[in-house]
């Protein structure tokens, strides 16, 4: 899974920067020994002396203690004093207006209040507003770089000073649910929401995560024009974000969550049962069995889960189906024993945390469903989002009945779904369970 | 031949402790050694009561004067001095012992049929036979039960620790009770007390299991958890009740009230925290995970329409929850 990039307090600011500076210093020595990196190395130096004062710090406060609590980097993108950054960077201020502000730092380093005029959750971009004009911007570019292409992130790793990043552009991610530009670039926490941009300054992503050392993430730049033409010019009442978030997320589900996800998706056999397996190519699946002397049955385990989300805040997301089936060989237990076992592995289900100020606790349903050969003993659980009503997480499973020999227990679980669609879903994949002999 | 007279001493059920033939009159009964009867009670008094017959062949009690006194059993009054009329009885108390007095011309009642319906249960249960044999049947089906639910390979370890942990369980009950019975009528009663603990845990047992069986039949977890408190509750009461009868000077319907009356109590106390703890916020599922080997056949299905276009009360369960919103935050973070 990914890391959203998320800075953390520092109070080693003007140490950092001293560290910056003799890094940049000391990475001049080689210059003049080897003349090819003479050229990058100058390329970059020019990136960050021409457009580095157009990228800003932006810091999300408690208005209480005047604590940070996240710290990440935006980019002006016009005169009006409108700057781009990520949601996740500004998503308590969202949440919760009442206990925090945001804030952008100037170069000078006087510190100066942000509005939120605009979010796009699906992307993990928000647009926000600077009582400032008329300072120098970057543009965001129009056309799709060539794979291979040398681009420069931008942004403030860690809190400890602006930085900038080489890395090159990798395209856009295969079998991502949400367009994603793969850069190959070491970006930092405190990074995200700064602008990646190409030699001629033109923004061709916004950083947004990370996976492994190299492998980053960039919100391509057509979502950012997106944002930009679809808010901010207008100065109608104030807009409510929750509800965009909440429209944004619902519709985003009714194009790539249905009931149809699950039947046109792989199928996996387990035993003489067909269950759902890959559904689609941005679904990672991985199996594996467990088998110890110790005990009297083996296991079989696989699991799928999708690798992508939507970030809502810290504790939640929408869009993450992931599921798991076992398939249980009994190996010498009397039906007693393995019925035991049975409901104590079915008992069991994956801890899905949450805070009582976000969600509802879970309410279940349980029942056991027969269709042709299967019955399955069911229970369909949810739990309600309390401030983006509509959305819901949910978990369904199922453990089949009827054999002493053989069981079989899956377990879906869905976040951030509006409850029709999680129950057509969950309805679709327990009629995907079959058996053949 | 002269009349005869036994002293007999009761514990505090009833049941006689001990029992003295007199046939020399008049003598004394108390705790110094010159009587006739010598009672071990730091409340008597060294030359307690007398005990004289007169003309008629009734037995005259007479206080000596005594600090405590000396009292009738019922109605509970202290005398100087007490008639028995021939044939007769009294039970009266010297300090914390209860005496019975009775004559050998005393009219006992008639024999009773071995036929005649049981009696009661404590009469059984004070045979050590059959009290082991409960109590091996509770304790086996209980082990048995536990064994069932161990998912090694190898589980005597498992087993010997679990038998050991309800054989403690049994023990501290069991023991309990003896010692209240030690107290209240003096005598342990311990195999008696064993007896009804293992009776009450089979009928734990079964009536546990079949409300498992109930729940994954019907898929009705809610029913299944009334059904459990209520019938813990019953069960409970009707345990208590035994104990009580072992070792209580209550009447009968005393008896039922105080069994009946704690088992409430008790199981008030465990809803009471259930509720609480079900008030509290938490992220646990809670759905009915039992399985049981039943034949399919015998569990009541429903189809997948039933089932998923049944979930109305559930979103609006949810929906009511989510709409009280987020709790106001009293404190800061």
């Amino acid at each position: 899974m990914e890391n959203v990039l998320k800075g953390k307090d520092g109070s080693m600011k003007r140490a950092a920067w001293i560290a910056v500076f003799l890094l940049m210093t000391a990475s001049l020595l080689p210059v003049f020994s080897v003349s090819q990196a003479q050229e990058s190395l100058t390329e970059t130096q020019k990136v960050f002396g021409k457009y580095s004062d157009r990228v800003v710090k932006i810091q999300v406060v408690e208005k209480d203690s005047g604590a940070k609590a996240v710290i990440g980097s935006g980019f002006f993108v016009n005169p009006d004093g409108q700057i781009i950054t990520n949601y996740h960077v500004i998503s308590k201020l969202v949440l919760h207006q009442d206990r925090y502000r945001a804030e952008w730092v100037e170069t000078a380093g006087e510190i100066r209040a942000l509005s939120v005029i605009g979010v796009d959750v699906i992307n993990d971009l928000a647009l926000v507003k600077a009582e400032a004009m008329n300072l120098p911007f970057l543009n965001i570019a129009t056309e799709e770089p060539q794979q291979g292409m040398r681009l420069y992130s931008m942004g403030f790793p860690h809190d400890i000073g602006l930085s900038i990043v080489e890395g090159t552009y990798n395209g856009l991610m295969k079998h991502a649910l949400y367009k994603k530009i793969h850069f190959t670039a070491p970006i930092n926490p405190g990074m995200s929401g700064g602008p990646t941009i190409n030699a001629s300054g033109e923004v061709v992503g916004v950083n947004v995560s990370s996976m492994g050392q190299q492998v980053s993430f960039l919100v391509p730049a057509e979502a950012v024009q997106r944002l930009l033409n679809s808010s901010g010019r207008s100065k109608a009442k104030p807009p409510d974000f929750l509800e965009d978030i909440r429209t944004q997320i619902l519709a985003h589900q009714d194009v790539f969550f249905s009931g149809n996800l699950i039947t046109s998706g792989q199928t996996v056999r387990m035993g003489a049962y067909v269950l759902p397996g890959q559904l689609s190519p941005f679904f990672k699946c991985w199996g594996d069995s467990n088998h110890t002397e110790m005990f009297p049955y083996h296991t079989l385990n696989h699991r799928c889960s999708t690798d992508d989300y939507i970030y809502i805040s810290g504790e939640h997301s929408s869009g993450i189906i992931s599921f798991s089936h076992r398939y249980i060989t009994n190996e010498g237990m009397n039906p007693f024993r393995i019925n035991n076992l049975y409901s104590k592995l079915f008992e069991r289900s994956r801890y899905m945390p949450g805070d009582e100020e976000e969600v509802t606790p879970f309410e279940c349903k349980s029942g056991t469903i027969a269709r042709g050969e299967v019955t399955l003993k069911t229970a369909f659980c949810a739990r309600g989002y309390k401030k983006l009503r509509g959305l819901y997480d949910v978990v369904l499973k199922a453990a089949v009945l009827g054999s002493n020999r053989v069981g079989l227990e899956t377990e879906m679980d869905i976040s951030g779904i509006s409850f029709e669609k999680a129950v057509s879903m969950s309805r679709a994949y327990l009629e995907m369970i079959t058996w053949e002999k | 031949m002269g009349k005869i007279v036994f002293v007999e001493v009761l514990d505090r059920r009833g049941s006689v402790r001990e029992r003295i033939k007199v046939d020399s009159f008049p003598f004394t009964i108390g705790r110094g050694y010159a009587n006739a009867v010598i009672v071990d009670d730091r409340l008597v008094s060294a030359e307690h009561l007398r005990l004289s017959l007169d003309s008629e062949g009734g037995m005259i009690v007479e206080d000596l004067n005594t600090l405590n006194g000396t009292w009738l059993s019922k109605p509970r009054e202290r005398f100087e001095q007490h008639r028995i009329p021939p044939g007769g009885e009294a039970v009266i108390r010297v300090g914390q012992t209860v005496l019975r007095l009775r004559g050998d011309d005393f009219a006992i009642e008639p024999v009773t049929s071995s036929r005649a319906p049981l009696r009661l249960f404590s009469t059984y249960m004070e045979s050590k036979l059959i009290t082991s044999l409960v109590f091996v049947a509770g304790f086996g089906l209980n082990v048995l039960t536990v064994a069932q639910k161990i998912d090694k390979k190898v589980i005597w370890s498992d087993l010997t620790a679990m038998s050991l942990l309800l054989l403690i369980v049994f023990a501290l009950w069991t023991g309990f009770w003896a010692f209240l019975s030690r107290l209240v009528i003096h005598s342990f009663r311990f195999m008696v007390h064993l007896g009804i603990s293992a009776v009450a845990s089979i009928f734990f047992l079964v009536f546990f299991t079949a409300t498992e069986y109930f729940e994954f039949i019907f898929s009705a977890p809610t029913a299944a958890r009334i059904a459990g408190f209520v019938g813990f509750a019953v069960i409970f009461s009707l345990l208590l009740y035994g104990h009580f009868s072992v070792m209580s000077e209550l009447s009968g319907w005393k008896r039922i009230l105080s069994s009946t009356l704690i088992g409430a109590v008790i199981v008030g106390i465990a809803l009471l925290v259930n509720y609480t703890k079900g008030r509290e916020f938490s992220n646990d599922l809670r759905f009915s995970a039992v399985i049981k080997p039943v034949g399919w056949k015998w569990v009541r299905t429903v189809s997948s329409d039933e089932f998923f276009g049944d979930l109305g009360n559930l979103k609006l369960k949810l929906d009511t929850m989510a709409q009280k919103g987020p709790k106001e935050r009293t404190m800061k973070e």
